[in-house]
């Protein structure tokens, strides 16, 4: 953290290139929302994770920004593609997509929005932190999670383990509880 | 992590002054637009091409000749090339036989299994890289790689779930 703070009329160039994939973050969410075809929700869902990874970059979070690639642009788009090849045949405009809650959901998404802006402009306010490369490579965070983090480590393959023999019980009908 | 090689910011210069200084001189002597600002380029180049931006800079600049040769040989080839569209022409080619049905066919449940395992390598595999960097430096050692191969035998257990459940197996 740094307390000299330089003038935001003068971007740098990482600022703008920060604002720029900010801003096709949120457009693309907001498509993902308002698309009438799930496949193409599931495609603007990538320009969206991908953007994000781009502003991780730029904020020198290396390996978070390639955790983004692999995991959210890799597997849970895999995962939520299988789901509507899994769940919906044929696939294409599916006008039952709107629901008389938009009215209701708008509210929550703005509410959800509003707390979190407020909750990181009252914790950092006008505290600048320098770019400085090197602090969010694989070595930083792996001292990270194995000196002070290895509880949560842990018990993250207690949640993957549970969240697999779920996915094993629900996707084989021959399994029953008894 | 630099993603092609090169040192990072603020550390030793990779490449020699001279070669840089002889470098600036030949784009000077060839009358670049950018020619006096070549003045002070001996530490300019390597901070600007080498350092973590200028690296990730080298990266998109990659990424967007690829996209442009790509984008160039398609819409040159469409300007090139007539175009009398029929039918017949615009039918999904499929090994010569004529598409039957929709293209979107609704598949087995039991195929999101192999979904979600891939999401659980993928989940693994990620720890793997930070662990990988660090276990054998000073301070960590065996604790480290007992925490990692508890982290291991947890998933290890999900998959003999999924082996004894006969999930794996090709019926």
């Amino acid at each position: 953290m740094n307390e000299a703070v330089p003038s935001y009329l003068s971007p740098t160039g990482q600022e703008i290139v920060f604002l720029l994939l900010g801003a096709v973050a949120v457009g693309s969410a907001l498509l993902v929302v308002t698309t009438k075809q799930l496949v193409h929700a599931a495609l603007w869902l990538v320009v969206s994770f991908g953007a994000l990874a781009g502003c991780y970059l730029v904020l020198t979070a290396e390996f978070v920004a390639w955790v983004q690639v692999l995991i959210y642009v890799g597997a849970v788009v895999a995962l939520l593609l299988f789901g509507i090849m899994l769940t919906r045949a044929p696939i294409g405009r599916s006008p039952g997509l709107d629901s008389g809650n938009r009215v209701v959901a708008a509210i929550v998404a703005v509410a959800t929005a509003a707390v979190l802006v407020t909750v990181v402009i009252d914790g950092f306010r006008t505290a600048y932190a320098d770019l400085t490369p090197g602090r969010g490579t694989a070595g930083e965070l792996g001292s990270s999670i194995f000196r002070n983090w290895v509880l949560p480590f842990e018990a993250l393959s207690v949640l993957l383990l549970a969240a697999l023999v779920g996915a094993i019980v629900l996707s084989r009908t021959d399994i029953r509880g008894r | 992590m630099s993603p092609i090689g090169v040192s990072d910011e603020g550390s030793a210069p990779s490449v020699p002054n001279a070669i840089v200084r002889r470098r600036a001189l030949a784009h000077r002597q060839a009358g670049g637009p950018e020619a006096a600002g070549y003045r002070n380029a001996g530490r300019g180049y390597d901070r600007d091409m080498g350092g973590y931006f200028g690296s990730y800079a080298l990266v998109v600049a990659l990424f967007a000749i690829g996209v442009a040769i790509v984008a160039g040989a398609l819409s040159g080839s469409r300007l090139l090339r007539p175009s009398r569209p029929t039918a017949e022409k615009l039918t999904t080619y499929e090994c010569g036989v004529d598409p039957v049905g929709e293209g979107w066919a609704q598949s087995q449940v039991r195929y999101y299994v192999f979904t979600y395992l891939y999401v659980v390598f993928a989940v693994d595999a990620v720890f793997l890289f930070p662990w990988a960097t660090v276990f054998a430096a000073p301070g960590f050692g065996m604790t480290t790689l007992v925490e990692m191969f508890l982290f291991l035998g947890f998933i290890a257990l999900g998959i003999v779930y999924a082996w004894r459940k006969r999930v794996l197996s090709w019926t």
